[in-house]
């Protein structure tokens, strides 16, 4: 890598590595796609910032996630109150108990929700490739299925139940699906 | 979960939508009613979140295409040019280098997971559609399509000729004339007579063709569908299978047709079909037969930088075609130290794999103190009237190693400005040293790709412009590698595409920009009004050099 040390390298891929577990904990707090993509982008440059900061050997998701909770509490503050999702009381409670289950095992999330994924019918697996993709939305989706957004939202709603109860199994017997 | 289960359920229809989309205010209020002081419902709500954020990153990257298809006829997402896991694969370099630019991590996740923002759902384009190939053509409707041009539903009636479509679902559709073909919608249209052969990649499995005597879905596969002027109807299918049934049937009436059958219905209001020999041309022999070719006619502006090899005072570079002036710098621009201002004309620094019309002979160097040359267009490209105009030209940069924090980041540009507003609007094709193709529009209007490109060798870049006078204007950008083959009509996959864009701006200036280092070499600038002005790849055409 040209003009980069090593410790530089190690920051990036830890990095990398959670910005979906980043992008799960800002869009749970702030259920708005817009602002909590601008959330994301400035926590990842306050992250660049401080980079000095984190003690290499910690949890990188428990430093990265309160600067990302720094930002949404400065996202919120700049919203009128009647745009808020949630309370003061629900923000706290969720923003307490997403770090705590993102904290734990990422890898074998990742690796269970695979697992789970590979089990899925071919084409609950494929409809879920295609609501995904880049650009894709449920509506645009549905027109080219030839069925109701309502109803393509309720099978992709089943098909995520699904996965739910597959990860949650295997993580429960402790395999990885 | 405390409460009923009338709860349990608002709450999973309330995760539904979330998903699908921005909620209500009224939604996110009973949202949060839902969940307070309820951790069960805190913790299902905190599941699905988190999925749908795993699946987003499982999935955004993917590029689920076969390759035996013509490109074109694969898929219309332009991020799924993307190779698979494209974001998880970018280099610890790039991704430092993208954060020194302040483009930001967003940037490159959005274009991974690509979730169109709320403000992009609501300005996007109603096109469902676009034209890629129409050759002596003649149409019965005042309004005559042109290639390129993206289409919105509505009838296409076309007297003489054949013309080839790709609907944004993915299937790409073969229309000969005479013909009477609405457009319904990204995944279905309405052929009222005519020949129409439709050849549907996976991902577009589900386009419908809705006959006076049939509905044909469409099961991931190829087919012809024929309908005489009375309502007779052909359905002929060429691979795979396809469904067919009366019009406004249930579901559970259609039939199955597989490959290498066809069935006939006598008339409109026939009740069932007869089988019938199969008899109709592969989507392959029809692009044969439509011999695509170049339009050199359809170009607006060229510059081959056809002059002596070595230094080129500025006023003499005034060669090539459609410009109002000679290169120049821009004015009251001081010159980087080093940079004499004078034009460096190199050759036998490309290396061409593809059959492309000229970019063997001279071209233009930017030695590492370069910065920028300028030229006015003699036909300024204007993005406040419906049109549509492609650019291209062969690049090859030796980027320099990536700087210290802080510092520029080098990247190489052709710039489309305005003389009159220069810091207003314009049209960038970038491509920076983390060699993820970008758009830029305006601060603020910043497009980066998830495909990561090959550095350090001879890439032919394509843009396309779709100015609308009122309504969304949408910008592409396609970077071809040296493995890659260049496609002889407007493919479906783009690296990188513009979203939300409105502006007003007439562009008027050309800019080859090069930022902070490395040598660059740029050849063959085109500016035309059709894919194959600006991509001509065949020898038919006359060498522009």
């Amino acid at each position: 890598m040209q003009g980069m040390d090593e410790k530089n390298e190690e920051f990036i891929r830890q990095l990398t590595a959670a910005q979906s577990s980043l992008w799960a904990y800002v869009f749970s707090l702030l259920p708005d796609h817009a602002g909590a993509q601008d959330v994301l982008q400035q926590t990842n440059l306050t992250l660049w910032r401080k980079a000095n900061d984190f003690q290499p050997g910690s949890s990188f998701f428990a430093w990265a996630s309160k600067a990302a909770y720094f930002h949404v509490l400065t996202y919120r503050r700049g919203m009128r109150r009647d745009r808020l999702v949630f309370n003061d009381e629900v923000f706290a409670y969720l923003a307490e108990r997403q770090t705590e289950r993102l904290a734990e095992a990422p890898n074998e999330r990742v690796s269970a929700l695979r697992g789970c994924l590979d089990k899925l019918p071919p084409h609950s697996r494929r409809l879920l490739e295609c609501r995904y993709a880049p650009g894709a939305s449920v509506k645009h989706l549905a027109e080219s299925d030839g069925r109701s957004t309502a109803a393509l939202s309720q099978v992709l709603y089943r098909i995520r139940e699904t996965l739910l109860s597959c990860i949650e199994r295997s993580r429960t017997a402790g395999g990885t699906a | 979960m405390s409460g009923s289960a009338e709860r349990r359920e608002e709450l999973q229809d309330l995760l539904r939508r979330l998903s699908d989309g921005p909620i209500s205010p009224e939604d996110a209020g009973r949202l949060n009613e839902l969940l307070h002081g309820d951790p069960e419902a805190c913790e299902l709500y905190l599941n699905h979140v988190t999925l749908d954020a795993q699946l987003r990153h499982e999935f955004g990257g993917r590029q689920p295409l076969p390759e035996d298809l013509p490109a074109f006829a694969r898929s219309s997402e332009a991020s799924r040019v993307a190779p698979a896991g494209a974001f998880r694969g970018v280099s610890l370099a790039r991704f430092a280098a993208a954060l020194l630019l302040g483009v930001g991590l967003t940037l490159l996740v959005s274009s991974v997971w690509s979730r169109p923002r709320a403000t992009d759902e609501r300005t996007t384009t109603d096109s469902v559609a676009t034209l890629l190939f129409a050759d002596d053509c003649q149409w019965r409707t005042k309004e005559r399509p042109v290639e390129g041009q993206r289409l919105s539903a509505g009838p296409l009636q076309l007297e003489q000729g054949l013309i080839i479509l790709r609907f944004d679902g993915g299937a790409a559709v073969v229309l000969e004339g005479p013909a009477d073909l609405r457009v319904e919608s990204r995944g279905c249209a309405q052929l009222i007579y005519g020949r129409l052969t439709v050849r549907a990649p996976k991902e577009a499995a589900g386009f419908t063709v809705r006959s006076p005597a049939s509905d044909v879905v469409d099961l991931g596969t190829e087919f012809a569908i024929k309908v005489e002027r009375g309502g007779a109807t052909e359905v002929h299918v060429l691979e795979g299978e396809v469904s067919h049934s009366k019009p406004g049937a249930p579901m559970e009436s259609a039939q199955l047709l597989s490959a290498g059958n066809a069935i006939r219905y006598d008339a409109a209001k026939a009740l069932a079909p007869r089988a019938v020999p199969l008899k109709s041309p592969r989507f392959a022999e029809l692009l044969n037969q439509a011999k695509i070719g170049p339009r050199q006619d359809l170009l607006l502006a060229y510059e081959g930088f056809n002059y002596p090899v070595g230094s080129l005072p500025l006023g003499e570079a005034t060669g090539g075609s459609g410009w109002a002036g000679a290169w120049t710098v821009s004015p009251g621009v001081k010159l980087p130290a080093g940079d004499s201002g004078d034009m460096t004309i190199a050759s036998a620094k490309l290396r061409l794999p593809w059959p492309l019309v000229g970019g063997r002979g001279p071209m233009l160097e930017a030695p590492p103190e370069y910065q920028s040359r300028r030229r006015q267009l003699a036909e300024e490209v204007r993005l406040d009237e419906d049109g549509v105009t492609y650019v291209s030209v062969l690049v090859r940069w030796d980027a320099p190693p990536a700087p210290p924090a802080g510092k520029t980041l080098p990247a190489v540009r052709l710039v489309l400005r305005s003389s009159t507003n220069f810091n207003g609007d314009h049209v960038m094709f970038n491509l920076p040293l983390f060699q993820q193709p970008q758009l830029d529009i305006r601060t603020g209007a910043i497009f980066t790709s998830a495909q990561i490109v090959a550095p350090n060798e001879t890439q032919f870049w394509v843009g396309k412009i779709v100015a609308r006078r009122h309504g969304e204007d949408e910008i592409f950008f396609r970077v071809y590698g040296e493995q890659e083959t260049l496609d002889a009509i407007e493919p479906a996959a783009w690296s990188v595409k513009s979203r939300g864009i409105h502006s007003d701006a007439r562009l008027d200036l050309v800019l080859l920009t090069k930022m902070d280092g490395g040598i660059c070499w740029w050849d063959e600038v085109r500016i035309g009004k059709s894919w194959r002005a600006v991509v001509p790849t065949t020898a038919a055409a006359g060498n522009p050099k």
